[in-house]
């Protein structure tokens, strides 16, 4: 009887065997294509519907929506149009989408579309729903939705793995973001020249201990919605020696390991929440020499922030 | 030099500001500029990924040049469809289910070429008392019969040792699926060996 292990032995040996380095002319046919042809870009509204198709809570909202319009033609065919007394009157909803149901919508929501899938556009002021990220981020997302109001000058990044917006368009040019995650376990060597961490608990606070034990932190309690925790406040200065920058926490996703990591001159107000016994967490940065109301104005989209 | 960011990157043990440019963080960073139309930067990421996927065609599809036509159109696919491209996280995966996608592709039109002209013996070798490269040989000629969404998920998962839910997730299958095909596949060439291990009886030809 032959087992496994011998064959996958005579497999990786047969796999081996074979070359594994692609002939120059292949990146040279490859790199001439690339120059010939454009990339084929979907109408920004395409891309708002698939990524409003994708969210359950706003399949509703359209199905409503389409119920609504169509009772509408209907009654207009029957009964003269009258002018609507009064709408649901949601503050900040400054665009319309694909989605968005007339304004009569019997279904209260303070959905709108984020622009995800169109990367580094700029969102139109507006409260946001951030859709459930794609991606197996540790485990089940815990909270249903996060909304929250963007003021003009931001821009969706949907590089960042749990979600994020950004201030200025340009994202090598960021002055300040906001970055959404689970918090996994502590980067064993927080700097790359200090001594290794010791891994904390489970709870926040044992997390806001060992954060304490690797930088100069400010603490406070803080709540939001049904959900209480910690903001711990720090700075990653500029560096003068090799030292940086600061790791955060790994997560596994997906059967790998992503690490959160902070650069040097940025201030990061952390908002880290119990839900559940999952450690979420809001990172709320901004540059050291952000322009002036940068600070303000992250803190205004961290206080508009629900959780649902 | 590799920058660092305060963003989600996945993890790797090579440490930031290394020479190692293709790991990490920047591969996001390219792909978030490649989809904003950044050409420079997806040449940088068809650079550092081109062995990588010309080695996976070439496992998968048995056949250099064949390869190449797959690799070079994955990669033209990849640069057209990537503002569609909904989680950079993604990439890797989606780079190989194109490769993968345009293997099969190839192997279509292969065999539509030669499907009157080729036959393939399925005679066990004799035995040549060479043992482990007659064993090799009989393998690899056996891997060479196998389907090729088989050979795929072979290749995936002991050449890129990618765990099965990732090659799942390359090949746009259930987890299932991959790893029902593996397990076909490995009892395929596992019967393959043992026949040729078997004292020969007769001179009939094997079913």
């Amino acid at each position: 009887m032959t087992d496994d292990a011998r064959v996958i032995a005579l497999l990786k040996d047969v796999l081996d065997g074979s070359p594994t380095t692609a002939p120059d002319r292949l990146l040279t046919s490859v790199l001439r294509d690339l120059r010939e042809a454009p990339q084929r870009r979907r109408p920004t509204f395409l891309q708002d519907w698939r990524r409003l198709v994708a969210s359950r809570s706003v399949r509703l909202v359209t199905v409503g929506g389409v119920l609504v319009a169509v009772i509408g033609v209907l009654a207009v065919g029957q009964i003269a149009l009258r002018p609507a007394s009064s709408g649901p009157g949601m503050s900040g909803s400054p665009t319309s989408s694909p989605s968005a149901a007339p304004s009569r919508s019997p279904i209260p929501t303070p959905t709108l579309a984020a622009k995800y899938g169109a990367p580094y556009e700029p969102l139109p002021p507006g409260r946001y729903i951030m859709p459930e990220p794609n991606t197996d981020l540790a485990g089940p997302w815990p909270v249903g939705h996060v909304i929250l109001t963007v003021p003009a000058g931001w821009t969706q990044d949907s590089s960042v793995r749990g979600g994020g917006i950004e201030r200025d368009m340009d994202p090598g040019a960021a002055t300040a973001r906001l970055v959404f995650g689970r918090l996994g376990s502590l980067q064993p060597k927080p700097y790359p020249c200090t001594p290794p961490l010791r891994q904390p608990g489970p709870s926040i606070d044992d997390l806001v201990t060992s954060l304490q034990a690797v930088a100069d932190v400010h603490v406070a309690d803080l709540t939001i919605g049904a959900y209480r925790g910690k903001r711990v406040e720090f700075a990653i200065p500029d560096p003068s020696s090799d030292c940086r920058p600061l790791h955060g926490w790994l997560t596994p996703s997906g059967g790998e390991q992503w690490s959160y990591s902070w650069d040097p001159g940025w201030i990061h107000r952390l908002s880290i929440l119990d839900i559940d016994g999952v450690r979420f967490v809001i990172d709320a940065s901004y540059r050291l020499d952000a322009p002036p109301g940068v600070a303000a104005e992250v803190q205004a989209i961290v206080d508009s922030i629900e959780l649902k | 030099m590799v920058p660092c960011s305060n963003v989600w990157m996945r993890f790797d043990p090579i440490p930031c500001d290394s020479d190692e440019p293709q790991r990490g963080l920047p591969v996001l960073d390219l792909v978030g500029r490649a989809r904003a139309g950044d050409r420079d930067a997806f040449g940088t990421l068809a650079a550092a990924s081109i062995d990588r996927l010309y080695a996976l065609a070439v496992r998968v599809i048995h056949d250099r040049d064949r390869a190449e036509d797959a690799v070079q159109s994955a990669l033209l696919q990849a640069w057209l469809d990537l503002p569609s491209l909904r989680d950079p996280g993604r990439f890797d995966a989606w780079l190989y289910r194109l490769v993968v996608r345009a293997c099969y592709d190839e192997a279509r039109r292969q065999r539509a070429h030669t499907a009157n002209v080729s036959f393939v013996s399925v005679e066990p070798g004799e035995p040549d008392g060479s043992g482990h490269f007659a064993d090799r040989d009989q393998l690899e000629r056996a891997f060479r019969r196998l389907p090729i969404e088989q050979r795929a998920v072979i290749v995936l998962h002991h050449y890129e040792a990618l765990p099965l839910t990732e090659v799942a997730e390359a090949l746009g299958i259930p987890v299932g699926t991959a790893r029902s095909r593996l397990h076909y596949a490995l009892r395929t060439l596992r019967g393959a060996i043992e026949a040729d291990e078997r004292p020969v009886v007769s001179e009939g030809r094997t079913a």
